[in-house]
């Protein structure tokens, strides 16, 4: 695939996409592209100053944003424009599109005015722009432009996300493969359960009748909710050798139960390990949600074994409640429930919230990446610099935060409470089972306490995000242009009262020494172009010139420092 | 090495034809007589130039002559005598929008410098008047309407009003999807009149 670069102006915007050409161009007439990147520049806009790129992000991005200029450009056109009918734009006329993750909107103010506003959901610094007429039917012309001269190659999907090892997969399991591995493991379950209760009710019954008069001490132990006496307890779930005696016993105490609304009516727990009668958790009738699920930690001595779980019965609703476990990281809290595709949409599992998460002896509530709200300033750096520094721009496209996703979460919390480790084969055929099973904590409703640490944690004052920085991982050594630039800056930063934070451009210098882009790396930046002071783009910067062309990253601090880092250099083309 | 391009003229088949009631057709018939209209206004128009862009658009058969057009036009229930005039079908129809988008395509710089002045005057909170092309633009549209509608003691300032609207769209119409977005505009109107009576 060779690499391109298109162009599409207007007298307001231009539009640069980069990207790999397909061979299948040859066939469509089209430039047929993938990995595209895009930019989107506003010219003119601060007053013969340099063009900045106000948007830059993927496909996808300015997709929404094409969609949202459409629909909202058509549901003007579309209003009546006879006379005793004609308002547009009508005021209230307000167009939103856009992922979970992205959205764009557009609102008329007045007559001839619109506000653009960009709002990525992971990002505290959503963005706006007031739109003339004229702005927006070139906005819309540069986007049509594009959309008309090249085609997408579809990017390769997975829906089956995670897999062991965590990795995601590109294989895709077709919803027949599902419902027959659901069947497999339907069968299987039944089929194994069946033999060892047989084998169990062969051998324990003659010992059974042996204990059949338990001490009261027995009985005392056997009806404590720790060692799973509870409502539902194994006694009277499983038929036994010994009887109803002991079946009612368990549930008249039934009342000792911390967690009852946590369980489902017809919860089945394992057998807790140490009681001496014959209990067997093996799904009844063959039904597979019956079987408990997988517990990730080892079962504290003191853990009630009197949750049980039903098991989702199709590997897809096991695919959704991984993907919903893994949303961590978002400073935002919703209680509205991400679509699960959208979740999968992500694709970024957390590390340690997959069934492959390495087991952890006693996971604390605190410690449940379910239950994370950080905010957006205790990412790591590192994925900071990654996310923004192939945008270029912070406030543009990143890849967003998922969002905590609250419902789910408690559902698979519910899940896990209490249960306890599942027999082996039954963990070894529910390979990705929910992550939330990592969750459990003995006896206590986890619902409960997670939402009263999300609302705890929206009480909190919002802790405001650093300023985005983009760092360069490794500057090269100074060259004549960043000495040139760093001079120039330095002898013209004048540091305006108001900037409380770095500001930092990407500049990009020919191999004559003059500036060929400028690019704001954050709204901030932006905003303060003009202050500045970077040479016009075209301006020859004195003593700039060399036998390279160099991008460099240029840091104002509000002390009035300048630095220039170096990103990368290319040789001059003759 | 880039794809070769390919010039593509504007065919009807590009804009659907989904079934319409007469009533629908009616009011698609009012509002493309309206868009013309505007365009008349603004870039000072004659039939000649809409027989040639019908021409230029492979057009000819369905608008083959001075008469054809004004029998196309004429039946727009707006005007005045327009009944017994021959009835505008789906086809014509989105001939018409063919040709709309076109003369909006080719007097693009004269809509959007009337746009831009509209901007900066209402801006400074002066009346569209003020501006010799804004000000021309509405008067030949004021005088296009009185002369041809059949509800021509419509209020200037209603005129004024519609007058603008059009001026506003035909930015749009101008443009790259410029033709799809007028049909899918007139559609939009026809179904909501519709729903509406």
């Amino acid at each position: 695939m060779s690499n391109v670069n298109h162009r599409y102006s207007s007298e307001s915007w231009t539009l640069d996409l980069s990207g790999k050409r397909s061979p299948l161009s040859r066939w469509t007439g089209q430039d047929v592209l993938r990995d595209e990147e895009f930019r989107l520049s506003l010219l003119g806009a601060e007053g013969g100053v340099a063009p900045v790129v106000w948007l830059s992000g993927d496909r996808s991005c300015f997709e929404d944003l094409h969609k949202t200029l459409e629909a909202y450009v058509q549901q003007g056109l579309g209003e009546p424009v006879l006379a005793a009918q004609s308002t547009f734009p009508a005021t209230s006329q307000q167009s939103n599109t856009g992922s979970a993750h992205r959205q764009f909107s557009l609102e008329a103010q007045g007559l001839l005015r619109h506000s653009l506003n960009y709002s990525p959901q992971d990002s505290s610094s959503p963005r706006q722009m007031q739109l003339s007429m004229i702005q927006l039917a070139d906005l819309l012309a540069v986007l049509d432009q594009w959309q008309t001269e090249t085609l997408a190659l579809p990017e390769r999907q997975s829906r089956f996300r995670v897999l062991p090892g965590g990795k995601d997969s590109d294989f895709v399991i077709p919803t027949w493969g599902r419902i027959a591995a659901s069947l497999v493991v339907a069968v299987g379950a039944t089929g194994i359960g069946g033999y060892i209760l047989s084998q169990n009710l062969t051998s324990s019954a003659p010992k059974i009748a042996l204990e059949s008069a338990p001490t009261e001490a027995d009985i005392d132990d056997a009806a404590s909710p720790a060692f799973g006496g509870g409502p539902n307890g194994v006694f009277g779930q499983f038929p036994t050798a010994s009887g109803p005696p002991i079946t009612s016993q368990a549930q008249e105490d039934s009342t000792a139960v911390d967690n009852p609304p946590v369980l489902p009516q017809d919860a089945q727990p394992p057998t807790p390990p140490g009681i001496g009668l014959p209990t067997i958790p093996l799904p009844s009738n063959g039904n597979l949600g019956q079987i408990p699920v997988p517990q990730q930690t080892a079962p504290s001595a003191g853990s009630s074994s009197t949750s049980n779980f039903p098991l989702p019965s199709s590997s897809e609703e096991l695919t959704i409640a991984s993907a919903d476990t893994g949303i961590v990281s978002s400073p935002e809290v919703t209680a509205t429930p991400t679509s699960p595709s959208a979740d999968l949409g992500i694709g970024n599992a957390i590390p340690g919230t997959t069934a492959e998460a390495p087991p952890q002896p006693e996971p604390t509530l605190a410690d449940s990446p379910l239950l994370e709200s950080k905010p957006e300033a205790d990412r790591p750096i590192e994925r900071l610099d990654e996310e923004e520094s192939f945008v270029a721009a912070p406030p543009l496209i990143q890849q967003p935060s998922p969002v905590i996703n609250p419902a789910p979460a408690a559902e698979s919390a519910k899940i896990a409470t209490g249960s306890t480790a599942p027999p082996a084969e039954a963990s070894d055929l529910i390979a990705s089972a929910p992550a939330a099973a990592t969750n459990s904590r003995g006896g206590q409703p986890i619902a409960e306490s997670e939402a009263a640490r999300i609302e705890s944690a929206a009480a909190q004052p919002p802790v405001a995000p650093p300023a985005p920085q983009v760092s360069v991982a490794k500057p090269l050594p100074s060259n004549n242009q960043s000495r040139a630039v760093q001079s120039y800056l330095q002898s013209n930063w004048k540091p305006p009262a108001a900037v409380q934070q770095p500001l930092q451009y990407r500049l990009s210098i020919s191999p004559e020494g003059k500036l060929a882009s400028v690019e704001a790396l954050s709204p901030t930046a932006q905003l303060y172009v003009t202050d500045a002071k970077l040479p016009p783009v075209g301006s020859a910067i004195n003593g700039a010139a060399d036998k390279v062309q160099s991008t460099m990253v240029v840091t104002l601090t509000p002390s009035g420092q300048v630095n220039v880092a170096i990103e990368k250099t290319a040789p001059a083309v003759p | 090495m880039a794809p070769p391009r390919l010039t593509v003229v504007p065919s009807l088949q590009d804009l659907p034809a989904p079934a319409t009631t007469p009533e629908q057709l009616d009011s698609i018939k009012a509002q493309l007589d309206l868009v013309l209209l505007a365009l008349e206004a603004i870039a000072n128009l004659g039939s000649e130039a809409m027989l040639q862009a019908a021409e230029e658009l492979n057009l000819s058969e369905i608008i083959s002559d001075r008469v054809s057009l004004w029998r196309l036009r004429q039946s727009n229930p707006l005007r005045k005598s327009s009944g017994g005039r021959k009835k505008l079908d789906i086809e014509e129809a989105r001939a018409l929008v063919l040709i709309s988008a076109h003369l909006a395509t080719h007097h693009q710089a004269i809509i959007r410098q009337a746009i831009e002045c509209l901007e900066q005057l209402t801006e400074q909170g002066k009346p569209p008047y003020a501006a010799a092309l804004l000000g021309d633009y509405l008067d030949r549209f004021c005088n296009f309407y009185e002369e041809r509608m059949a509800e021509s003691d419509a209020a200037v300032p209603e005129l004024t009003d519609l007058a603008l609207k059009l001026l506003i769209d035909l930015l749009f119409y101008g443009s790259n999807g410029g033709r799809r977005r007028l049909w899918l505009a007139l559609l939009d109107r026809a179904q909501a009149g519709t729903t509406e009576s």
